[in-house]
């Protein structure tokens, strides 16, 4: 066994390399102690120099834990490539030190092997890596731990996005058909680059239904003989709880002792609470409807219609939303603002406008979770505020001023370079000694240039085309055109299938097309944060971006691919006589494609050379 | 980026710079070159406050005297906003200097932003108090030098403050380390040195290259007697936001007088009698002291103290008229508080009055006189007899006496200008009330009255805004002459705001606010029918603004009861402003979560509301502003009566025309507020048939207005949303998107869903 893992640098468990955590543990019954590393679990057994168990961890697949509470402590390690595994027991003198042990590996190696976990997932014909059940007794251990079947669903999560991602859209279905099932490209290739449809297909299976916003205004229907009837349902009762604190109070103060619950909701209906808590302002219960009720009435709450609200406010407001401070800010001066322009003259309305103003916090705060972290500045001690100046930046900023792609830019990939050698980069690249321009060289440079170019475009403003000339061209091109269309519209229609056959051929091209230009190109800047945290996880491989040799791996795949797109064409071209299709016009239609596939052919051969 | 205006560098904080921006901030280096004042309009959220600062702050650096920037704005959100933008502006011209003495010049850079006491207590009992007038009252009573001085010879013997007394260790000059501070990080500084902010701003203000403060503090003459006047001539003047600069001038010269403000302002007067007593027995020779003052002139008493002392001041008064002895009938104390006396009892008797009053300065004077045998002379120097009296007794707790305060302002104010005011006595609250409430309204009618100290006092003084159109009513109102006046039309690559003019509803039935038909049903329903289409379309934000609070009250009353807001309940959460400042923030804060989140929010509002100052509705925070009605004045409101007329008699600017400008350029306010840059979108809804007339669109900013097509200035809610619908799809739609499918990504393209 030690045989199988020690690697040819073997760290020694007590040298300078820096361990996540360790534990004495026993290993086939022989006493020890167990290391972790971020990439590597090490065994040491005592009194013996080499550590018989040192394993990488980029294989693990899996861990099991035994039961909480059964002794000794398990812990269980397994491998792709070694579904055995090792099986430690953690021989700390306390049960209770062992667990807690027991609990620091696990939690380091849970996030290792998730992320192993989803690098496999994208590689197609890997098996899923179920944990495979241990030789162990069964009952003393569990299934996986908690982590374990968290990583599980988010391989499934992925592949059923990327699975509802392809059937709303039918193209990229059939694409995935062609290129994917008949194993040219690897799914994780296919997806390379398609990443912000996922995202956006995450985003929209993440959403969650909210709770209706309607407020809580139970209308009365009036029956047949004129009696008035409000129908309760539970959800009601939740939601009038729920709505008015006040209510749930007189209900939980009173039901059963002084009432029934049935008296209790129709005593309720007929009060001067309820009324105060209807959505309305004018109360449109008569007012012979309300009746006054000892019990109920000792819960009314004087409206709230003071133009300062009775709930004081402790919380700090952002304080670029602080209206008081502008209050504040100067003596009130002037005169009194007129009669339609002093909020809250409308005593009646005042509550509602508040009810709405809570209704909706209370709404936002069940959706959001009570503290709207980082948002909201904190208040620490008092009235003491934290507060961080960039907090204003965005609100300030104007994004689209800044030039957010200034990049390092492309390096001219010039055919003979030997001959623009002077320039002081190559001079550099050859390593050349040569001194560097200073600012005033290059200044005076600039200024030679820009003095040889000053008026080069003074020709232009001469040039005054013949009207006649221009007339002529324009109506020949006209003609063209049209004669073109005609041309088209005469010839016979190409047979549906043979047309398919064509597409398939011109789409799956386009994709290799697409995946080597990925390959070749810079990547793309990474997108910015807020998707980025949307996107975190699985996908996280695809994110980040391949490494150069992965990606001169797939240039070269995706060429050797395109390098065979010619003989499909021809293949369609000869075949085109067959279905009563002029080959000529096969081999035009694909002239576009054709020249697109040389171009980059040419570019990788060139590019080839170099290397 | 770097680049030259006319051989002045500049440094702009930003890789790229918008057309306008670049025109405007070569149209304000003319200005300050000219030495004169300009008015200039640039569109919303096309980085106004950025070029100015940029430009200034080059000029500033570029020139051998470096000239103070005063810039004022609005409220204290919108000054937290410029000290950002100038803090970012330092941070990258630090970065982008080229030599170290360069770098040094630039870190030597003082930048500070002022407010009230009550915005920057630190101390813990003063902080707490809710009103600002209590805030400054404690705090002078902690803070003045006599209690000081008191307090520092006998330590202990009576409270002071800790944060107050320890600035005065610090070396003046050299209070706070050089650089750029935001109110909140001199609030910490504060804090974590244990000194008291206000007064380190205050202190530091000789010594900064950029105050930032709002307008009262220049305009109000009883605040910028005591904040401003130490400012040279040639400091440069910049108002931002100054839409509404008139109004705030005729704010800071008009005062309202009430029953209970009389009341308290009679026992201000006994307590006063009783402390002059109290004194004239244990320190008779402080009566002679001030007494022999008085005969030597006002300007004596006046300037020996500082800053911690002064606590009202009335500058109407010229140098020369300060300089005089005060008038002998008030000059000794006792004559003076019966003077006062019988000041208020005559305020009193005209309170009984049941019809209404209004007259000119000088009818009251003379009736005033006919009555009491009250001068105008003395008259005028009741409020700066009042302050010396203060003074000499020692008063505290100023709070209690601000009544009285207000009195003598008035007294002084009414006793000083012959013209351009008017008073106004309104027994009644509205026409149908029946118990008395009565309220003497003192009314500046001219708003140039109080600018022009300003105007004469600076060289250089800029007044900009979004929404400044017509350019050429400010100079009218204001009384000068700009050597620039310019409005920048907004470069887009695509529309990225589609104003639209709703004139009717999807039945047909014309939609407006006009007073006879505003209440109607049809008109309540198609208004509410035009919100709940815009909720059902439109991501994120909506923000609606009322032409009134009145309006907006009843209207919300109304949709709820016809079960309109039940349908904008399915589509986005509620939030409506109240008459509570604080409340009003966290319904707008909670606005802002709802839209962050993505469950969408309305924003109810009141244009010339809290609301609508000073507060953006960016991207998802705004992505389609609805205005219901055209937001006109109240027209029965006599002070406004009096103002029109006025304007019509001294300025020749018609009612109508004043009245349409003023709606014109408070919806406009309202509108632009949606956007910030130019990948910003927004819907701008204009929604009563009277946006439809060309004559009341021709008001609107030019930007604003050349958007606006002859097919979407005519339009039904129906026709309205399915336009509002095409534009959606159309701007959600990335420019930047390119082939292999891989996009740049900004905040807000949420839209598509």
């Amino acid at each position: 066994m030690s045989a199988y893992a020690a690697g040819p640098s073997t760290p020694t468990p007590n040298g300078a390399k820096k361990w996540l955590t360790r534990a004495p543990a026993t290993y086939n019954k022989l006493p020890g102690t167990l290391f972790l590393s971020p990439d590597r679990l090490v065994w040491k057994q005592d009194g013996v120099p080499q550590p018989p168990v040192n394993v990488q961890l980029l294989k693990a697949s899996a861990i099991f834990n035994s039961k909480e509470g059964a002794l000794p402590v398990r812990l269980k390690v397994v491998f792709t490539d070694n579904e055995k595994g090792f099986q430690f027991a953690f021989s700390s003198p306390t049960p209770s030190e062992a667990l807690a042990q027991r609990a620091e590996f696990v939690a380091h190696l849970t996030p290792i092997i998730n992320r192993n976990k989803s690098l496999l997932s994208g590689s197609p014909g890997s098996a899923p890596a179920t944990p495979a059940p241990g030789p162990s007794t069964p009952g003393a251990e569990r299934s996986a731990t908690p982590g374990a079947p968290g990583a599980a669903t988010a391989i499934g999560q992925e592949n059923a996005l990327r699975r509802s991602v392809l059937l709303s859209h039918p193209d990229l279905a059939a694409l995935h058909k062609d290129l994917v099932i008949s194993g040219q490209l690897s799914e994780s290739e296919f997806w390379h680059g398609r990443a912000h449809l996922l995202s956006a297909a995450r985003a929209q299976a993440g959403q969650k239904r909210g709770r209706a916003s309607q407020l809580v205004d139970p209308k009365p229907q009036t029956g047949e003989g004129g009696d008035i009837k409000i129908v309760i349902t539970p959800q009601l009762v939740h939601d009038i709880f729920e709505e008015f604190p006040v209510v749930a109070r007189a209900y939980s103060e009173n039901v059963p002792n002084e009432m029934s619950e049935s008296a209790f909701w129709a005593r309720y209906f007929q009060s001067a609470l309820f009324n105060q808590n209807r959505a309305s302002t004018r109360s449109s219960a008569p007012q012979h409807i309300v009746k006054p009720d000892p019990i109920l009435d000792r819960y009314l709450e004087p409206d709230d219609d003071g133009s300062a609200p009775r709930q004081i406010f402790s919380t700090a407001v952002d304080r670029l939303l602080d209206l008081g401070a502008t209050e504040e800010d100067h003596e009130e001066t002037g005169n009194e603002r007129d009669v339609t322009m002093q909020p809250g003259r409308e005593r009646g309305i005042l509550p509602l406008i508040r009810r709405f103003n809570v209704h909706s916090e209370r709404l936002l705060q069940q959706a959001l979770g009570e503290a709207p972290a980082g948002k909201r500045r904190k208040l620490e001690g008092g009235m003491d505020e934290r507060f961080d100046p960039n907090d204003y930046y965005d609100e300030i900023v104007l994004d689209d001023l800044i030039d957010h792609h200034a990049s390092t830019g492309v390096q001219l990939d010039l055919l003979n370079s030997s001959l623009f050698s002077t320039s002081t980069t190559v001079r550099k690249a050859a390593g050349d000694d040569a001194p560097v321009r200073t600012p005033s060289e290059s200044r005076a440079l600039l200024a030679d240039f820009r003095a040889q170019t000053a008026d080069y475009l003074r020709p232009l403003h001469a040039l005054k085309p013949a009207r006649k000339a221009a007339d002529a061209a324009l109506q020949a091109m006209t003609a063209s055109v049209q004669r073109q269309h005609a041309a088209h519209a005469a010839l016979p229609p190409i047979p549906a299938e043979f047309f398919r056959q064509m597409t398939t051929c011109q789409t799956a091209a386009n994709e290799f097309l697409r995946q080597f230009w990925g390959a070749v190109l810079p990547p793309p800047p990474p997108p910015p944060p807020i998707y980025a945290g949307v996107g975190s996880g699985v996908s996280g491989g695809e994110r980040l971006g391949l490494s150069n040799r992965e990606r001169a791996q797939k240039a070269q795949k995706m060429a050797g691919y395109l390098a065979r797109t010619g003989e499909k064409v021809d293949a369609l071209v000869s075949a085109a006589r067959g279905e009563g299709v002029d080959p000529e016009r096969v081999r035009a239609a694909f002239g576009p494609l054709m020249s697109a596939v040389d171009k980059a052919l040419k570019l990788y051969a060139q590019r080839r050379k170099k290397t | 980026m770097k680049f030259n205006i006319d051989g002045l560098p500049i440094v702009f904080p930003y890789d790229r710079i918008y057309p306008e921006q670049y025109s405007y901030m070569c149209d304000l280096k003319r200005t300050l070159d000219a030495q004169g004042h300009g008015v200039l309009e640039m569109p919303s959220g096309t980085g106004k406050t950025v070029s100015l600062l940029s430009l200034i702050v080059s000029y500033q650096r570029h020139s051998p005297h470096p000239r103070k920037l005063i810039y004022c704005s609005r409220t204290v959100p919108e000054i937290e906003k410029a000290l950002s933008e100038l803090q970012r502006l330092m941070k990258y011209r630090i970065s982008q200097a080229e030599t170290p003495e360069e770098r040094a010049k630039e870190e030597g850079f003082m930048g500070l932003g002022l407010t009230s006491r009550k915005n920057l207590c630190l101390h813990p009992e003063v902080s707490k108090e809710k009103k600002g007038k209590v805030v400054d009252a404690r705090c002078r009573d902690l803070t003045n030098s006599a209690v000081c001085e008191r307090g520092r010879a006998d330590p202990g013997s009576v409270p002071l403050c800790d944060w107050h007394e320890k600035l005065g260790e610090k070396e003046p000059g050299n209070l706070i380390p050089p650089g750029i501070y935001t109110l909140a990080e001199v609030l910490q500084y504060g804090r974590d040195e244990g000194v008291c902010p206000y007064f380190t701003i205050r202190r530091m203000m000789p010594f900064v290259d950029v105050i930032i403060y709002s307008f009262h503090y220049l305009l109000d003459p009883k605040v910028a007697e005591q904040v401003s006047k130490e400012f040279s001539k040639d400091s440069i003047v910049v108002f931002d936001e100054a839409h509404n600069i008139d109004n705030v001038c005729l704010e800071s010269l008009s005062i309202d007088l009430t029953r209970p403000m009389l009341d308290s302002a009679a026992r201000s007067v006994v307590k006063l009698t009783e402390k002059i007593e109290e004194i004239k027995e244990t320190d008779a020779s402080k009566l002679q002291d001030e007494y022999a003052k008085l005969v030597e002139g006002l300007q004596e008493t006046n300037n020996d103290g500082p800053d911690e002392d002064a606590f009202i001041t009335n500058p109407v008064l010229p140098d020369d008229l300060l300089k005089e002895a005060v008038p002998g009938n008030i000059r000794k104390a006792e004559h003076f508080v019966a003077f006062l006396k019988r000041l208020v009892e005559y305020l009193k008797t005209r309170m009984r009055v049941l019809h209404v009053v209004a007259e000119t300065p000088l009818s009251f004077l003379q009736h005033l006189k006919d009555i009491t045998y009250i001068e105008r002379r003395p008259l005028r120097f009741c409020a700066e007899r009042l302050q010396s009296l203060v003074r000499t007794l020692e008063l505290s707790k100023l709070d209690e006496h601000s009544a009285l305060q207000k009195v003598a302002s008035f007294a002084t104010l009414v006793a000083t200008y012959e013209k351009g005011f008017l008073l106004i006595l309104e027994p009644f609250e509205t026409e149908t009330a029946t118990v008395p409430n009565p309220i003497f309204h003192f009314t500046c009618l001219d708003p140039s009255l109080a600018i022009k100290p300003v105007f004469e006092r600076f060289s250089s003084v800029v007044i900009t805004s979004g929404t400044i159109s017509p350019l050429d009513m400010y100079p009218k109102m204001l009384q000068f002459t700009p050597v620039i006046q310019e409005s920048y039309p907004m470069t887009l690559t695509r529309n990225c705001f589609l104003p639209l003019v709703i004139t009717r509803g999807s039945d047909q039935v014309a939609v407006s606010s006009r007073f006879e038909v505003r209440n109607d049903p049809a008109v309540v329903r198609n208004f509410g029918s035009i919100l709940i289409e815009y909720s059902k379309i439109v991501p994120d934000g909506i923000v609606a603004f009322f032409p009134s609070y009145l309006y907006m009250e009843s209207i919300v009353a109304a949709w709820n009861d016809m079960g309109i807001l039940n349908e904008v309940w399915k589509n986005k959460l509620i939030f409506v402003e109240t008459p509570d400042a604080n409340e009003t923030s966290i319904a707008l804060e909670n606005y802002r979560r709802a839209c962050n989140n993505g469950r969408g929010a309305v924003m109810l509002s009141v244009a010339r509301g809290k609301v609508s100052e000073g507060i953006d509705f960016d991207h998802n925070y705004g992505r389609a502003v609805i205005m219901f009605g055209v937001p006109y004045q109240y027209t029965q409101s006599r002070i406004l009566r009096a103002r029109l007329e006025y304007l019509r008699d001294a300025y020749r600017i018609r009612e109508s025309e004043f009245l349409a400008f003023d709606a014109m350029r408070t919806a406009a306010q309202c509108v632009g507020r949606v956007l910030r840059g130019k990948t910003d979108w927004g819907l701008m809804v204009f929604a009563d048939k009277r946006y439809a007339r060309a004559d009341k669109r021709a008001k609107l900013p030019r930007w604003m207005n050349q958007y606006i097509t002859e097919t979407a200035s005519n339009l039904s809610t129906d026709m309205a949303i399915v336009l509002s619908k095409l534009f959606m799809r159309q701007i959600s739609q990335n420019p930047n998107e390119n082939q292999t499918g891989s996009r740049t990504r900004g905040r807000g393209t949420n839209a598509s869903r």
